[in-house]
């Protein structure tokens, strides 16, 4: 099947994707009040700890470019896939089986609707995190063109997540339960993945490991490309996230493949 | 069309021993049993042909489907729909078939039927104009129109599964498979499905492939019957002959205004009785049924009337009565 005729066909998934989305807007305004929450807590925390330190900078940033960083950390992750949760559902019911029968990829039309869910999201916290941010501790950081580079590495990391959080899914095919690979995926987010800390705060050998792995390109890298805008930095974080996405695309082309097996031989 | 020729499948499944102990023996040395679930199956289905494929629940009909429409391998047999090896040509095949299955819906829950149908369109490379007169063409002939925006969600059973129906025939299939479609519906509606079905088959020609275990559907819907049991096909003829040989009986249940004080008439014989209530079974290759009803209706005060086909299980059991099979399975005469 042609690249070309994909898109469409994908992108219409994600349009319908991103319709349910809106049914439900009064999820979206939920959703919302957690990130006023976090960023005031976050603000706090890091107001007081700067206070405590008496120094203007911490690892390189200041406090106004640590609430930023967080604020965009926050807006990505609040906006990650839970795509994996339907996954491993239709898994366990036998009801995957059923997809089959349309002349559709089923973990690509899981990414589409992914980022039929996320990309909304993605939006609505951006403009959420920014208000009370900038009410907070003001415009100190960022840039316009940040901004863009942001949203442009933003959304390539919602792509990376729909491809772990699919491979998380379809792990339902070897184990009962899903969840707890979701748990280490997120931790593993918070720590290595730069969303709690920027990694310039990781002592150094944790920092070595997490160059190496994808998950700062979901949290850390895109935070950093707003907060320190940089050319060359931008055009690496996005060869890195682009990296990463054609090696999990072919991982999880590859394990669908077993999986299927799996289904078309033993029966679901 | 459909060619079928000695499907046999067989699952392994593990056993697992009840408590603790049962568990670790199961992680170091697995005890496996197999089930056959379809035994050596053959049959062959003409283009345009209306085939129902019956059997109780566990007798392989969901398993055969599903060989059929390339989501299962078998573990030993040929088949080949459209030319094709079902599971060979999986994708090749998607195109040309249509399924419904009566489980599981494709419909997206929170959204109305009409962006299932724009996704379908998609989905099956559909081009714009021929699309939109197929889709309006498919909603006028299911009636459609009055909840074509309401969210799946809210639909009722039946309405749903006509929306499902049609959505499966967007991309004119020539062979649709339908397992069991009327399930959990009432007599009306299950009514209102069956014409609509056989009016698509006699309009378009598509093959009609239908698996159920209620026998009504066999008697409105298809010209010849296919009973499945315990993987086995153990009838394979016209539905008349079915029903005149097997479906001889229809059961009347009636809720009665008056006590009951018993009722004779040719052909009809009391099941059983309770002081408001009435099992009657009616042979009616005596007794016509409206017959039956016109007098029972003058003779007492009825509150609820009830007919039925006789359960799967019993046509079953006189299969094998009459076939000569040693008994396995359908035992059980009882009529409730």
């Amino acid at each position: 099947m042609g690249v070309l005729r994909a898109v469409p066909r994908y992108g219409f998934v994600a349009r319908i994707a991103a319709r349910q989305q809106w049914i439900y807007r009064g999820e979206l305004w939920m959703r919302s009040i957690a990130m006023v929450l976090f960023m005031g807590v976050f603000m706090a925390l890091w107001s007081t700890a700067f206070r405590v330190s008496g120094q203007g900078e911490l690892a390189g940033y200041s406090l106004v470019e640590i609430v930023w960083y967080l604020a965009m950390t926050e807006t990505i992750t609040l906006s990650t896939s839970r795509v994996f949760v339907d996954i491993g559902d239709a898994v366990k019911s036998g009801d995957l089986a059923y997809t089959l029968t349309r002349p559709v990829s089923y973990p690509f039309f899981q990414v589409a609707q992914s980022l039929g869910n996320s990309l909304p999201r993605l939006g609505l916290n951006l403009l959420t995190a920014s208000a009370v941010v900038a009410l907070g501790v003001g415009l100190g950081a960022g840039s316009l063109p940040g901004i863009a580079a942001f949203v442009v590495t933003a959304m390539l990391a919602l792509l990376l997540d729909a491809l772990i959080a699919v491979l998380i899914g379809l792990s339902a095919f070897w184990i009962e339960e899903v969840m707890p690979i979701f748990w280490i995926y997120q931790k593993l987010l918070f720590t290595i993945g730069g969303l709690f800390l920027p990694l310039e705060m990781l002592p150094a050998w944790l920092r070595r490991i997490s160059l190496w792995l994808p998950f700062r390109y979901v949290a850390n890298v895109p935070a950093r490309v707003f907060v320190a805008f940089e050319w060359r930095e931008v055009l690496g974080a996005a060869a890195g996230q682009i990296a990463y996405i054609a090696v999990l695309t072919v991982v999880v082309l590859l394990v669908w493949r077993v999986a299927q097996r799996r289904m078309v031989v033993h029966g679901g | 069309m459909i060619e079928v020729t000695d499907l046999t499948k067989t699952f392994v499944t593990t056993e697992k021993q009840p408590g603790l102990r049962g568990s670790l023996r199961s992680l170091v040395r697995p005890e496996r049993r197999e089930v056959q679930a379809v035994k050596g199956i053959t049959f062959t289905v003409e283009d345009g042909e209306r085939l129902a494929f019956i059997g109780p629940n566990g007798a392989g009909k969901s398993t055969t489907i599903k060989m059929l429409t390339g989501i299962l391998y078998p573990s030993t047999g040929t088949a080949r729909v459209l030319g094709k090896t079902p599971w060979k040509e999986r994708q090749k095949l998607a195109y040309e078939i249509g399924t419904v299955f009566g489980q599981k819906s494709q419909l997206w829950y929170h959204l109305p039927p009409a962006d299932s149908f724009d996704l379908l369109a998609r989905i099956y490379e559909l081009d714009k104009a021929p699309y939109q007169e197929r889709r309006a063409y498919l909603v006028g002939l299911f009636e459609l129109d009055a909840y074509l925006h309401t969210p799946v969600r809210k639909l009722s059973l039946g309405e749903r599964m006509r929306c499902e129906i049609a959505a499966s025939l967007l991309h004119r299939p020539r062979v649709l498979f339908l397992d069991e479609p009327t399930i959990g519906l009432d007599v009306v509606v299950k009514q209102r499905i069956r014409d609509l079905i056989l009016e698509l088959n006699q309009r378009e020609g598509v093959t009609i492939f239908l698996t159920s275990h209620d026998a009504g559907d066999v008697e409105v819907l298809c010209q010849r019957a296919m009973v499945i049991n315990h993987g086995e096909v153990i009838y394979d003829g016209r539905v008349n002959d079915l029903k005149h040989n097997y479906l001889r009986t229809k059961t009347v249940s009636l809720k009665l205004g008056e006590p009951w004080d018993g009722f004779t008439a040719a052909g009809v014989r009391v099941l059983k009785h309770k002081e408001y209530g009435v099992k009657l079974e009616v042979d009616t290759s005596v007794a016509s049924i409206d017959a039956v009803m016109a007098q029972l209706l003058s003779r007492y005060a009825i509150v609820d009337i009830n007919v039925d086909n006789p359960p799967m299980e019993q046509i079953i059991a006189q299969i094998y009565q009459v076939e000569g099979h040693h008994g396995c399975g359908a035992e059980d005469m009882s009529t409730d």
